[in-house]
Formats: C-alpha cells, structure tokens, sequence
C-alpha cells in the first residue's frame, strides 16, 4: 500500500509540475494552451539532443536546453499567440491544437518514432528505506516540486517582477494604466512556461521514456489534475496532481485492472458533481 | 422576401450540384471515399456545431456517440433480423439519450469543468467497448457489418452510398435550420448570449440545454451508425481522444454555429489530409500548420470570414 | 531519290526502336507497400518500409525483375481505419499487382473487403491469430501467429522452467488480449491458473500498481505480453521495485531500442520472438543486418526482417508468373519459400510462418546480450 502511495505521490508531482506552465499562461492571459505538453515533451527531447548527440554533461545539458526552450517559448508566442489573443477563447485553444500535432510530428521527424532514454540527475539508483522503494529520481521529483510550489508563491508576492506579472494576470488594462508593460509580460510568462516545461521535461522522461505521443499523454492527465484541482489554482494544482496519481495506482493495484481507467474517471466524474468547481477553485457563479 | 429568395436559389443550386458531384468521381474510388468519408464526419461535425455554436460549450467527447451509433448500429444489423434503418434509428435515439445524460452535468458546471466530463464520456465509452468483449468482441472488433439495404436494393457500392449519405446531411442540416428558427433555438442563443437575462426572460436553461445535447447526441450517432455500416469493420482504435479533437477543429475551421460551416470545415481539412500526403512523413506537420493558419488569418472560421466579405461588399 | 527512301526507311527504323525503347524503360512491376510512416505505430512501421524499399532496391540493381524494375507506391497509414482505407485506395489506383500490408490487424480488417472485390494479394506480417479466418483467400500471413509464438513461450515456461504460478501482465490492445486468450487456454490444458492478471493501457507510463498487485500474489513467474514502451517500462520498474521474479516477455523486448531504455534490468530477462536479427551467427543475416545499418542508420527488427522476406517472396512469385494478381495468389498457395528468417509455406488458412524461439538477456560490457534457449518449430509438413 505504501509502495504504491509513493508512486503515486511522485506521478502526482509529476502532473502538477507538467501543468504549472500551463496554469500559468492561462492565468495571464485567459489562453488554454493544448500544445503544453509538447513543450514539456520537447524539454526532454532537447535535453536527450545535448546529452547525448553532443555528449555534454547532464547540466550542461539542462542549461542550454532551457535557452533552446526559451526561444521555443517565444517563437510560440510569436505564431500562434500574439496574432490572435484578441480572439475568441475557442479560437486560441484550436489554434493551439494545430500548434500541438505540429510540434508532435516534427518530434517524430526529427527523433524518429523510437522511445528514447533521457538519463536523470540524480542517476537510476534506488533507497531502501524499510522495506519502501525510493527510487532516487522520485526522491528529486519531490524536492524540485516542493521548492518550485513554494518559490513561485514567494516570486510572485515578493519580486517586483513578480507583482507584475501578477498583476498583468489578474487585469491587463489597470496593469496598463499603471505603466506596467503589458506585451512584454505576457512575452515573459511564455518564456516562463516554456522554462518550467523543461524543468518538467527533464523529471518526466527518464520515468516515462520520451516519444512523440507523449505531448498528448501529458497534457491530458496535467489537464485533469488542473480542474480537480480547481482551474487556475496553484495549490489546486498540486492537489489535484496528486490525487489522480494516487487515485490512479490505488485503482490499478486493488480492483479489477481491466477497467482501472473507468473507475478512475468516475471517481473524478463524481468529485467534480459533488465539487464543480474543483478543490480550490473559484466558486461558479450560481446558475439561477 | 428577396433575402428568402436569393438563399433558396443558392440552396437549390448546392444542392443541385451535390448531387450531380459524384459522377465526375464515380471511377475513383479514392475520391469517392474521401466525399462519403467527409459526408460522415460532416454530420458528426454538425453534432458539436451544435453544442458550441448555440450553447458555447467545448467536447472532447464525441467520439463516444459516434461509437455508440457505430456499435449499435452494427450489433443490430449483424445479431438481429432489423434492417440498417431501424437499426440506425435506434443506435441514434441511444446515442441521443446519451447526449441529454451529458447535458445534465452542463447545467450544473461550465468552462473547463464540462470539458473534463466530456472527455471522460469519450474515454469511458471507448474503454467499455474495449474491454467488454462479451458484447462488442473488444480490439478484433466488429467485422463484415451489412451494408445498408432498402427493400431489395442494397447500398454496396461507394457511389449509392454517396447518396445515403447526403440524405443525412441534408436531414441534419433541416432539422439545425429548424431548431434555429424554433422557440428553442432563439433560447440557446439567448443562453449563450447572457445566461441570467435569458432566465429572467423565462428560459429555461435545463430544458433548452437538455435538448440541444439531445439532438446533438442524435446526430453523432446518425454519423456513427453510416460510418458503421459503410467501412464496414469498427474497433475500439477508430473512436479515441484523436477523432474527438479532430471534430472540434473541423467544427471551428468551419465556423462554429453557422448553417454550412460544418461543411466546409469538414471537407477542408479532410481534403488537406489528403492532399498533402504526396509530402510523406512531413504531411502532419504541415496540417498542423495549417490549422494554426487558419485560426490566425480566419479566426471566425472560413464561414466567418466569408460573411465578413459578403457583409463588407454590401456596404 | 533511292537514297532518300533509303534514309526515311532508316530513320522511321531508329524511331521505332527508340520507342519500342523508351516504352520497356517506362514499364514497371508496381507493388504497394501500406504501413504507418507517422502516428505511435511508426516504431515498427517505418522499419517495414525500409525493409521493402531494400529489397526492392537489391533486385532493381540486378536489372529488376525479369527486366523491368519495382516501383513501390508507399503510403501511410498512421494509426487510423480511415487513413488504411484511403491509403488501399490510393495503392489500387497506381494498378498495383500486389500489396505488402501493415501489421495492424483492425486496419487489415478494414481492407479486406476493398482486398475481395478487387482480387489482389495482401501479404503482411501480423500476428492476430482471427486474420486468417475470415475467409479471405488473398490474404497471406508471412509471421507466425499469436498460436505459434504464444505456445512456444507458455511451453517454455511450464515445461522448461517449470512455473505452476505464474503472473500475466497485459496490455488492453488486440496485441494484448487475443495472446492473453491464448496464454490462459494452454494453461488451462495444463491444469495451471494464473496467479494474478494484471491489464494496462498501451499508453500507461506508471506500472506500479500492477506490480505491486503481482508481487502480493506471490508468483513463480511474471508472462507478459506488451508494446515497446509499456514493455520497458514494466521490465525497469519490476527491477527498480525489487521484485525478483523471473520474466519472460513478449517480442517487443527483443528491440534494441528497448534494452537502451530497460539497461541492467534486462539480466535475465526471457523473450519470445521470431528472429534476432542484430544477433543471429548466420552469415547472411548479419550481412543483411549491416547493410540495414548502413543504409537507415537504424537496428532493424524481426518484423523488418520478416517483411524483407516477404517482399523477396513476393517478387520471385511476380518473377515466376508475371505481374498477374490471381497467377501470384497461386503461386504463393503452392509454393516453399526460403528466406534469410526461416522457411516459409502457406497453410489452407494462408498461415505462412511456423517458428519462434526463446531467448534470454545477459548484460554483458553494458550491452544486453541473447543467448538462445530453445527453438520451436511447428512448422506443418
């Protein structure tokens, strides 16, 4: 039963982290990003690039990733944001969509169909602590997740830079009216989801293995666990990451396996009848 | 009286040149199959037309009521002595019914929330299929499903079926015009326009949105059902995630809530499918690409951009 | 005016010749090739086609068959229904004389009624057992089918390692459960029942609730049946849990891009499968298996060798009889092959492929290695 938590808790992280990016540009500019998870995808797939075409060390590695990413971010503001953020919300998410199986094919072109092995930080090893398995990798996932939720609390409260994105988020004309450069920001905030997808990029591949369906596979259990959580929460959603994941391995473990996905999905069906507005969202507007 | 006029000879003369279409295509069977494979979708695209252009709302889900008017459709032709067309009419009222247990959940949460449990539908509804071998023989799937006959005329070549086919479109798009112009269509498009006023004004949200979902249910499983029949051989890979999110965009190229926006969005990115293939492994790129396209120089749609055009070229 | 009829005679001579010419030169062997070069299930697919774009190039550099060279006419059929339909249909169109198909049997099932009505040959090399019993006579097997490979593992671990508890762990796909089926009826006959039955999606990337639920029951051994990426990650994560059971998996973890992810989790692992082209010792194999290499900077696969044979025994059949489809059906209907894999004869059913073999994995220098167990040979005569 433990053994299990565990996984479920680091596959919960694993959510919650993959979804930040997302949370966070939805929050700034209202625009649900369906290619997220090829960004994170991609994270990993710069990450296996420099590690192992270029034979660089792992933070090495990392490091020029997230400049690879950084100018990902902003290319993808550049094309399929900016020329349309004054459009309908449905308008976005589409054109997001295309984003996602552009990126998705070109990861096949260009790293072909084969999953591939992206090494992790800490190694593949393993702890033993009372008959428990840790494996070290898990053991990282929770320390970055940990220390990203609560710094990006502090970032945005404390950091002058933070107060404006903040701000930007929560009203882009007062922040206009308040000299607050509002193009740059929403620039940043692509930069800083993108930074983020790496981060998340480079916890997820070495668990799950890197292939160019798993953008999809990403963005939907990230999706998931946003709105269990509460859409734009962020400690909803790392709440709501952990539960799918807990309540996905519990699922697997103990009941009929064949249907584990059907239970899975009711439970969350029944949360959200009972809860619509997820953990800790916003409460809806009362329907009259 | 004029504007009723214009558009009923442009209908006719759509409708004149649909028909006659296939015999220019009659020898190639590939391009026979790409029209009466874009003709199923279209219904399935008009299906979730409905749902976000009258009441604003996003599914991922549809591919379950395409699977269920597929299943149905298909275990009644082969395990029973009923003919495809109560067959049909009967995987459609399930699927229907389907739609308004999906409607229940959109009037109590909105937005993001709905977007879940539609995905949830889908994927539940695939697995179940997947799974209960029993009832739907699981990934081998069902093979060898009839096609649809009437009396003794049976529907076997892909040029008849042409024809089946647009018969449901045209059934399809009757009964969207209707609605548009029923008591319940102009509630939707209040609904969606400012839910609290329409209540106010008396309407009622549960049922307006009850019977949007049902009819839009109605029309998935109609498409399902022809689908069934028509590629004869379904399993449980044909109705995943991808087909649901293949639906939005073709709903949204198109132009959501307009009369002929399915149409053209359907057929658009079908035929870009299509054609692009001539470029090997980079034609997904592409047609991801083009869709980004779209939305940036056609955000309303292709219908929305040409009744931008036509509304300037009036004034 | 002698010289002048003379020069036209000659000049009308050459002309002809040029054409007659011109015309061999444009002729063709067309042959269709339809597989998945995008979508997930391009791992196996792309290899396919490169596997009969080698073959075809090896006879085109002996001048072709009979003479005139092989036109492939490839095209894609991702992941869908759909895309396998219009795929077909754009091969028919091009006149093809025959067809090498994809692997994946709900994409097959769709063609074959189009296969039928247009009375053309399909080879492929799949192994859903249910293909061959459709009563499609232009339907051939070139791959031992889940009966065969399923058996020769089943057998191996009841009778060589003995298990009386095993485990089965698989995946929801038809790959998964028509083996499953299979796998639980030998066993039965045997008077064994599995321990525990564990079922994921090909997709599923956490397989610990699995394991774990296999770890309670305390097998004596761990069958599985997956995809490559579900299958390296449950051989990791049964080695990261500590769970020292013997395993024996399915042929997807003889890919060499599994063993990349898997590492030291392979010591010991045992495999079914057809062939091991990255290790047989025979000379032939190895040699093809370097060309591969070399000419797709790619490892090939049993599948892709398999289908290079199927293609080579598709183009001594058109050598044979000629480019006419239902002359070619014949042909392989009464025909012995031997290609580089094995030996291959069709049954009444079209079933052309009878051998399997099991390995098992030893790491050695950081590489996992195979060592052959045992081969089965079901092969009717």
């Amino acid at each position: 039963m433990i053994q299990e938590i565990v996984a479920g808790f680091s596959m919960g992280c694993i959510y919650a982290l993959a979804g930040f990016g997302f949370v966070l540009v939805y929050n700034a500019v209202g625009a649900v990003n369906f290619a997220h998870g090829e960004l994170v995808m991609f994270g990993g797939y710069f990450g296996y690039a420099f590690s192992t075409h270029l034979g660089i060390p792992l933070w090495l590695a990392f490091a020029t990733s997230l400049l690879a990413m950084a100018i990902l971010g902003i290319l993808f503001n550049q094309v399929a944001y900016l020329p349309i953020r004054n459009r309908p919300v449905s308008t976005v998410i589409i054109a997001s969509i295309g984003m996602s199986i552009l990126l998705r094919n070109s990861a096949l072109a260009i790293w072909g169909p084969d999953p591939l092995k992206l090494n992790s930080f800490l190694g593949d090893g393993a702890i033993n602590i009372g008959g428990i398995v840790f494996l070290r990798h898990q053991l990282l996932i929770f320390a970055v997740t940990a220390f990203v939720f609560t710094g990006q609390s502090l970032f945005f409260s404390r950091t002058a830079i933070g107060r404006k994105l903040q701000a930007t988020a929560q009203d882009q004309e007062a922040a206009k009216l308040m000299g607050i450069k509002v193009t740059r920001m929403i620039n940043l905030t692509f930069i800083l989801a993108a930074l983020l997808a790496t981060i998340a990029g480079f916890l997820v591949a070495p668990l799950w293995f890197l292939d160019p369906e798993v953008g999809l596979a990403i963005i939907v259990k990230a999706f998931i666990a946003i709105v269990i959580g509460g859409f734009g929460s962020i400690p909803g959603l790392v709440v709501g990451g952990i539960f799918l994941g807990l309540t996905e391995v519990l699922v697997a473990s103990h009941l009929t396996s064949e249907y584990k996905d059907v239970i899975s999905f009711f439970i969350l069906i029944t949360v959200l009848m009972v809860m619509p507005q997820g953990f800790f969202g916003e409460k809806i507007a009362e329907k009259v | 009286m004029g504007f009723e006029k214009k558009n009923i000879i442009i209908a006719v003369i759509i409708c004149g040149a649909a028909m006659i279409l296939p015999i220019f295509f009659r020898d190639s069977r590939y391009y026979m199959n790409i029209l009466n494979f874009s003709g199923i979708f279209i219904i399935l695209t008009y299906s979730l037309n409905l749902i976000h252009g009258y009441l604003g709302l996003i599914s991922i889900g549809h591919a379950g009521f395409f699977a269920i008017g597929a299943y149905i459709t298909a275990g009644l032709t082969m395990g029973t002595t009923l003919n495809f067309f109560p067959s049909l009419l009967i995987a459609s009222t399930a699927a229907a019914l389907a739609g308004i247990l999906l409607g229940f959940p959109a009037t109590r949460i909105g937005g993001h929330y709905f977007v879940l449990i539609t995905l949830a539908f889908g994927e539940i509804v695939r697995l179940i299929i997947l799974n209960w071998k029993e009832v739907t023989n699981g990934t081998n799937g069902l093979n060898n499903i009839p096609p649809p006959s009437l009396g003794s005329w049976i529907f076997a070549s892909r040029f008849s079926y042409y024809y089946l086919v647009l018969f449901f479109i045209l059934v399809t798009m009757l009964l969207t015009l209707s609605l548009r112009r029923s008591k319940y269509g102009r509630s939707m498009l209040s609904l969606k326009a400012s839910e609290l006023a329409a209540t106010v004004m008396g309407v009622n949200p549960l049922t307006t949105k009850l019977i949007n979902f049902g009819m839009a249910g109605l029309f998935a499983g109609l498409a399902g059902g022809l689908y069934a029949s028509y590629i004869g051989s379904i399993s449980p890979e044909a109705f995943s995630v991808d087909l649901s999110i293949e639906v939005l965009v073709m709903t949204l190229v198109g132009g959501s809530g307009t009369l002929l926006g399915p149409i053209i969005g359907t057929t658009f990115l079908v035929v870009l499918k299509e054609w692009l293939r001539f470029l090997r492994e980079y034609y997904m790129i592409l047609y991801g690409a083009g869709i980004v396209f779209v939305m940036i120089f056609m955000p309303y749609g292709i219908m929305g951009l040409v009744k931008r055009v036509s509304s300037q070229l009036k004034s | 005016m002698n010289n002048f009829f003379k020069n036209l005679s000659h000049f009308a001579l050459v002309l002809c010749l040029f054409f007659i010419f011109a015309t061999t030169g444009l002729a063709e062997v067309k042959v269709g090739v339809i597989s998945s070069q995008t979508s997930s299930l391009a791992i196996l697919g792309q290899r396919q086609i490169n596997a009969a774009i080698l073959a075809a190039e090896e006879w085109n550099e002996k001048g072709g068959i009979n003479g005139t060279k092989i036109r492939l006419i490839i095209e894609d059929s991702a992941d869908k229904t759909t895309t396998a339909v219009t795929a077909l249909d754009r091969v028919l169109g091009k006149n093809v004389c025959a067809i090498l198909g994809p692997i994946y049997s709900f994409q097959l099932f769709a063609m074959f009624p189009e296969v039928k009505k247009e009375k053309i040959p399909m080879l492929s090399t799949s192994g859903t057992r249910k293909l061959t019993q459709m009563d499609n006579r232009w339907y051939f097997r070139t791959y031992p089918h889940d009966g065969i490979t399923k058996r020769a593992y089943t057998l191996y671990a009841v009778e060589e390692l003995k298990s009386k508890k095993p485990a089965l762990m698989s995946v929801t796909t038809e790959y998964g459960k028509s083996g499953h089926e299979i796998i639980t009826n030998i066993l039965k006959a045997k008077g064994i029942a599995p321990v525990a039955e564990t079922w994921h999606e090909k997709a599923d990337k956490d397989m610990t609730g699995q394991l774990m639920r296999v770890k309670r029951s305390d097998p004596d051994i761990i069958i599985s049946q997956a995809h490559p990426s579900d299958t390296a990650i449950i051989l990791k994560q049964q080695r990261d849990l500590g769970i020292n059971v013997p395993h024996m998996a399915s042929s997807a973890a003889s890919m060499p891009s599994v063993h990349k992810l898997v590492g030291e989790a392979m010591e010991g692992v045992y495999v079914e499968t057809v062939t091991l082209p990255n290790f047989d010792p025979d000379p032939n194999i190895r040699a093809w298996t370097k060309k591969y290499i070399e000419k797709f900077k790619k490892k090939p696969d049993s599948f892709a060798l398999l289908y290079y044979d199927t293609a080579n025994f598709l183009f001594e059949a058109i050598k044979s009889v000629g480019p006419d489809r239902t002359k070619i059906r014949d042909w392989l209907e009464t025909t012995r092959y031997k290609g580089l894999a094995g030996q291959y004869k069709f049954d009444q059913e079209h079933n052309g492929a009878f051998f399997a073999i099991i390995v098992q994995y030893h790491i050695k220098d950081g590489k996992a290695v195979p060592e052959l167990k045992k081969k089965y040979d079901f092969t009717p005569n």
